[in-house]
């Protein structure tokens, strides 16, 4: 059985963050924790973090060009645990190794984003949050890919121990949308609702109140891709790949020289002309000068939400909510467009 | 009649009245719509434009002469030929139009009366226009094969097609809107032109009545939502951006007969061409049905894309409130494009419910399923997957623009999302394609 492992820079023992952006590579032969899978690994796959968010469709692209040129019984990818950027790249590139007919499975924690990135393409086992975890995950993935990969008929979720796979499919039927939708019609008016797309699971969570708003201190987050002029970073107008925080600590407003709309998701020349529209620290500074509220965080947390996906939106907001726990705010005025 | 001819008429001529209490449909005495059609199943190049035995004639250099000296904005014109299974890609569509004509034009209004139609054909614009300063460009690549995997998606890959390619001069100053309105008039003045030279007996004659029928019939109201978010954003009513008129009654038939062009060039997959309203399988199998199965109760238009969740709430109520007016018991929902405008098909559906008027919802997803849904949207027919990847295909020929948005290729074989082909995803209910769970 030949086997392939995914692991991302830091697995590979390549560094932390300052790793992060490194393009995809080939290695011969398990590393880091592929040689605690119990599998002969014929060779591992590498792609930083960072890089494989901001360039997903050229790393999706080199990475299956190494699994083309020997083409592996299954891909095996992580364990990522909680770790959002490292879970959606399992994810995705499961996703298109599955969809080239390569079987893939991913170990990472139940709410890691990448849960929602695989579509249901990638057999996915829950793992725990941290590398507290690795040999049980580990445990896990070697199980499920030695089925996968010898070709054996994999089991029901409940018995096989993998997430339910929920994958949506686009098939030609015979029938006209419009005549879909007039026979649902008439059977809604006899009682009876017929539907094709059943209700998103979407989590409502409410925050606990803070005790004293005039002591707090408040950060200003974002996702109408105000960023400073000349967009440094490279945002984006559309489909996000990240999220960058600006310093904000000495700035009574944000101007029009100073700062811009990255963002094809609405008319930007009015948030262009007065950047407070779209972040409005104008008025955040009046509220901290009269004491309304203690003290707002010097630092801007902006990303553009425009046909960005549910996934990376959500590992965005784990990443932006450690961030401001870590710099000890209180609460997170968001401006949404 | 073209949009781009002088009209007596305003749109108000268009909005049905709204139905009297006693639930009666339409007792005026409004002349039907008789679409007369020729089925045309080849295009070919000619000495002089004309239909023959089904087959569109297309004398192209004079054609491409008359379009760039009536609108020499457009720039330099030019005209192919492509017929179902041709492998060929077309880059950069902008509109697909059906070749319509109003023999009587001075006296009849849209919605009314006599309307040439050539079926088994299409229009199709192209011209790449920059957008004005300080505005996006439309996003997304606007692709239609006619062969490879692609094709079985969209509703304009199984007919012929004329493609009109529309050149700008570089280095004059017209800002999109102006050089759309020039397109698009240019493109229908050419849509008119080819139905103006038909003769003889149409193959089919469809009458569209609405006039209320013996019986009492369950009653089914359609809203259709659009956008109109400014130049090359915009849906426009017999030349009147939507934003300024929406939401309101509007008599289907006058949908069938032109009063809307699309001018709103986001995600081809999603788009609303033209042709699309003209062809409305909605509309059509619902006035096709009205006085026998159930009673066709009107049709909305309503705008999705609004700035602001107010705008959207109330937009949405209007809208609801029109559909209560025509004494609909149920409402089927046409969304619009995507991701935001799931919550302002989710408003509508509702607003609708708010009044005891259930709703079924037409509607594409993306990978990750729906961006907004509501409680009261126990009836929603997918549309598809508009994040699903086709299979690659490398084309013989591409016309149209050479390059892709990301200056590619045009003639890449590699896999587009499907979101990328012509209406493959479409709304209206026009595509037999659904996304199911596996």
């Amino acid at each position: 059985m030949k086997v392939v492992h995914y692991l991302n820079h830091f697995f590979a023992g390549r560094g932390g963050e300052a790793s992060a952006r490194i393009p995809p590579e080939r290695i011969d032969g398990a590393i880091g924790p592929g040689a605690g899978l119990g599998l002969d690994v014929d060779y591992t796959l590498m792609c930083g973090d960072d890089y494989f968010a901001e360039n997903e469709d050229s790393a999706i692209e080199a990475l299956l060009g190494y699994l083309a040129e020997e083409l592996p019984d299954v891909l095996v990818c992580g364990p990522a645990f909680a770790a959002g950027r490292y879970g959606y790249a399992c994810a995705r590139l499961g996703r298109a190794a599955a969809m080239a007919d390569i079987p893939a499975v991913a170990g990472m924690a139940p709410d890691n984003p990448g849960v929602l990135a695989s579509e249901g393409w990638v057999y996915i086992m829950p793992t725990g949050s941290t590398v507290v975890a690795m040999d049980p995950a580990l445990k896990k993935l070697t199980q499920l890919a030695t089925v996968l990969g010898s070709g054996e008929q994999v089991g029901p979720p409940e018995q096989a121990g993998y997430l339910t796979l929920q994958r949506r499919v686009n098939q030609l039927v015979a029938q006209t949308g419009a005549e879909r939708a007039i026979a649902a019609a008439l059977s809604l008016i006899g009682g009876g609702a017929v539907t094709e797309i059943e209700p998103s699971h979407i989590d409502f969570i409410a925050a606990d109140p803070i005790a004293d708003v005039s002591k707090a201190t408040i950060a200003l987050v974002t996702e109408s891709g105000c960023v400073p002029r000349g967009n440094p970073d490279g945002f984006r107008t559309h489909d996000a790949r990240s999220w960058h925080r600006y310093p904000i600590g000495n700035l009574e407003r944000l101007d029009s020289e100073g700062f811009e709309p990255i963002h094809a998701g609405y008319d930007g020349r009015f948030a262009a002309d007065n950047p407070n529209r779209i972040v409005p620290l104008d008025a955040a500074r009046s509220m901290e000068r009269q004491g309304d509220v203690g003290h707002i965080h010097d630092e801007l947390f902006t990303t553009t939400g425009n046909n960005t996906s549910v996934a990376m939106a959500v590992n965005f907001g784990q990443e932006i909510a450690e961030a401001l726990l870590s710099a000890g705010v209180a609460a997170a005025v968001f401006t949404a467009t | 009649m073209t949009s781009c001819e002088e009209s007596a008429l305003t749109y108000s001529w268009l909005m049905s009245e709204p139905a009297p209490l006693d639930g009666n449909q339409d007792t005026r005495r409004v002349p039907p719509l008789r679409l007369r059609q020729w089925q045309i199943d080849d295009v070919v190049e000619g000495a002089g434009t004309a239909v023959d035995a089904g087959t569109l004639i297309i004398d192209r250099i004079g054609l491409e002469g008359a379009l760039s000296d009536r609108y020499p904005a457009v720039g330099s014109v030019g005209i192919d030929l492509v017929k179902p299974g041709d492998p060929v890609r077309v880059n950069g569509v902008l509109d697909a139009v059906a070749p319509s004509y109003k023999p009587n034009a001075h006296r009849e209004k849209r919605g009314t009366g006599i309307t040439h139609r050539l079926n088994g054909v299409n229009l199709l614009s192209v011209c790449r226009i920059e957008p004005d300063p300080g505005r996006e460009s439309p996003d997304g690549d606007s692709i239609l094969d006619f062969g490879g995997p692609a094709a079985r998606y969209s509703p304009f890959s199984a007919q012929n097609a004329v493609i009109v390619t529309f050149s700008p001069p570089k280095g004059v100053t017209t800002s999109a809107a102006a050089l759309d309105t020039e397109v698009r008039d240019a493109t229908h003045w050419l849509a008119n032109e080819l139905v103006a030279v038909v003769k003889g007996t149409p193959d089919t004659e469809a009458v569209y009545r609405l006039e209320k029928a013996p019986g009492k019939r369950s009653r089914i109201g359609v809203v259709i939502e659009t956008g109109s978010e400014g130049p090359l954003l915009d849906t426009y009513l017999e030349g009147t951006p939507l934003s300024e008129v929406a939401p309101t009654v509007i008599d289907p038939r006058a949908i069938i007969d032109g009063a809307l062009t699309n001018g709103a060039y986001d995600y081809a997959g999603l788009r609303h061409p033209t042709a699309l309203y003209q062809r409305s399988t909605l509309l059509q199998t619902l006035l096709e049905g009205h006085g026998d199965r159930f009673d066709f109760a009107g049709t909305v238009l309503a705008l999705a894309y609004l700035n602001n969740l107010d705008d959207k709430r109330r937009a949405a109520d209007r809208a609801a409130e029109l559909v209560e007016d025509m004494h609909a018991d149920v409402v089927i929902v046409a969304s619009f494009q995507s991701g935001n405008s799931h919550s302002d098909t989710m408003l509508v559906i509702d607003a609708c419910a708010a009044r005891a008027i259930p709703a079924v919802g037409i509607i594409a997803e993306t990978g990750h399923g729906l961006l907004d849904h509501s409680e009261a949207a126990r009836s929603l027919i997918s549309a598809g997957d508009e994040d699903a990847l086709v299979p690659g295909w490398g084309p013989d020929a591409i016309f149209g623009e050479r390059l892709l948005l990301d200056g590619t290729p045009a003639d890449t074989a590699r896999p587009f999302p499907i979101v990328a082909h012509l209406a493959a995803v479409s709304q209206l209910g026009d595509t037999r394609l659904r996304a199911v769970t596996t």
